[in-house]
């Protein structure tokens, strides 16, 4: 009996696939998946504008196709990415089955754009403006943006991925997400400096 | 350097900097650093972007996953991983789409002995992965955590009654001790943690509903007269057999050869 048992355990898995095998040891998918419900939650809330049944259906479904297709992730340690992507991808293709929305047009960071930027000034320091906007006026502000640089900003500045993990999750190359970061981030600044001057503690 | 010039290969360079990776074009990425030391606008031009970095990182709206979305999340997962493998499912949805329904009847014939060599891997693995999860949470579970803290084999029992949808019976036994018990969660089913100790080392025997999981047959060896799934991990040992529809998974750091003896007593 001793001897049956020993041959059971001397099974050792393929080459290659040690390290996987060694992390689903460690946790289970849902394990993995409760890591980051909360971000899921928080940028598919963002990717439909903070319509939250919307939101709570994306993540949901997300998860499920993500549970389908756990065994296919070749690298445990990008899980996070990876579950953006699934989110991305279903976000994508529901949206498709309804509406298509113009894309934008990336246009590459250029050093002609980078020239120009910091010109246009207003005599309130952006320190004083952003300590006095209001939590729901940098959401409003997030939302307004268009949906491709909305994700990009979300995904390095509040998710803090990396430029590369955000062009897997997007399937776009590194420079256009650092050109769409940019973009994103001037328009944001103009919006957000709107809210300041209607709320008069900007003067130009 | 332009200041434009510079600022594309600063901004590029944004992420790569902070995580410490050099920049791939290190001749351009010194010269755009040398810049930005001399150059005032740039320095604001770059305090400014992290600025807003830092505005949303600090105050973007943050969100919790409310607790009925998580319960749906996982009830739903719960559910798939009960009825089987991705495999399996994507076939079943195939099947309910009325143009791959004709498609299906010519295939189900040549697909069935295949069907026949994928079930068994399906049992395989369902049995390797469960061993994997009883040995994960007995490694992680806190020594002594239990709910009901008793050596009574009743008052364990009686603990237990009207929390599960099943009854089930403990012996008594001197070896392993009894320390208690508590509720636990295996692959999505309420399950019983029963808590003993053998000489120093912590035995946890997890009992759960076993209907629709099968331990395949080949990899069942008898122990005085029962048939038990046998694993190791990790350092962990672990016995597991099938009775009245419910599941056993006895596991520690016990030698292999005494646990079994401890799962004979069952």
């Amino acid at each position: 009996m001793h001897q049956r048992f020993q041959v059971i355990r001397g099974k050792q898995p393929a080459e290659g696939a040690e390290e996987h095998l060694r992390l689903r040891e460690h946790s289970t998918f849902e394990d993995a998946l409760l890591k980051h419900l909360d971000s899921l939650l928080g940028f598919a809330l963002r990717l439909t504008s903070g319509h939250r049944a919307a939101a709570e259906d994306l993540v949901q479904e997300t998860s499920l196709r993500a549970f389908r297709s756990f065994d296919g992730l070749r690298s445990p340690t990008k899980i996070k990415s990876w579950l953006f992507r699934i989110l991305v991808n279903t976000r994508i293709n529901e949206f498709h089955r309804r509406a298509r929305e113009a894309p934008i047009v990336d246009i590459e960071l250029s050093e002609s754009l980078l020239e120009s930027a910091g010109t246009k000034q207003t005599s309130t320091p952006e320190q004083n403006l952003f300590e006095q906007l209001l939590d729901d006026e940098i959401q409003e502000a997030l939302d307004w943006l268009p949906v491709e640089f909305r994700t990009v900003v979300w995904l390095s500045d509040v998710e803090e991925l990396s430029y590369r993990e955000i062009g897997e999750v997007i399937g776009c190359p590194l420079g256009t997400v650092a050109s769409r970061l940019y973009r994103g981030h001037g328009l944001l600044r103009e919006r957000l400096q709107e809210f300041g001057r209607r709320r008069g503690f900007i003067k130009e | 350097m332009q200041c434009g010039v510079a600022r594309k290969h600063l901004y590029l360079s944004r992420d790569s900097r902070a995580e410490g990776v050099a920049f791939p074009i290190r001749h351009e990425a010194a010269q755009a650093e040398d810049h930005l030391s001399h150059c005032e606008a740039c320095q604001e031009f770059l305090a400014s972007e992290q600025q807003l970095t830092e505005l949303l990182r600090m105050r973007a709206p943050r969100q919790k996953v409310p607790a009925a979305l998580r319960e749906r999340i996982f009830s739903q997962i719960a559910r798939e991983r009960k009825q089987g493998t991705a495999g399996s499912r994507r076939f079943l949805g195939l099947l309910r789409s009325r143009r791959a329904l004709a498609l299906a009847s010519v295939l189900v014939l040549a697909v069935a002995g295949g069907s026949l060599w994928l079930a068994y891997h399906q049992k395989s693995a369902g049995a390797q992965e469960l061993a994997s999860v009883l040995i994960d949470d007995h490694a992680r579970s806190v020594p002594g955590a239990t709910e009901i803290a008793s050596a009574d084999r009743d008052m364990v029992l009686a603990w237990f009654d009207g929390r599960l949808d099943f009854r089930f019976h403990l012996p008594a036994t001197s070896e392993p001790s009894l320390i208690g018990g508590r509720l636990c969660n295996v692959q999505g089913r309420r399950a019983a943690l029963i808590l003993y100790r053998h000489h120093r080392s912590p035995v946890s025997l997890f009992i759960f509903d076993g209907s629709n999981f099968d331990i395949p047959e080949d990899r069942l060896i008898a122990v005085d007269g029962r048939r038990c799934f046998i694993d190791a991990n990790r350092g962990y040992n672990l016995v597991m057999w099938s009775d009245r529809n419910l599941i056993y998974g006895l596991v520690s750091d016990v030698r292999s050869a005494d646990l079994l003896q401890l799962a004979a007593q069952f």
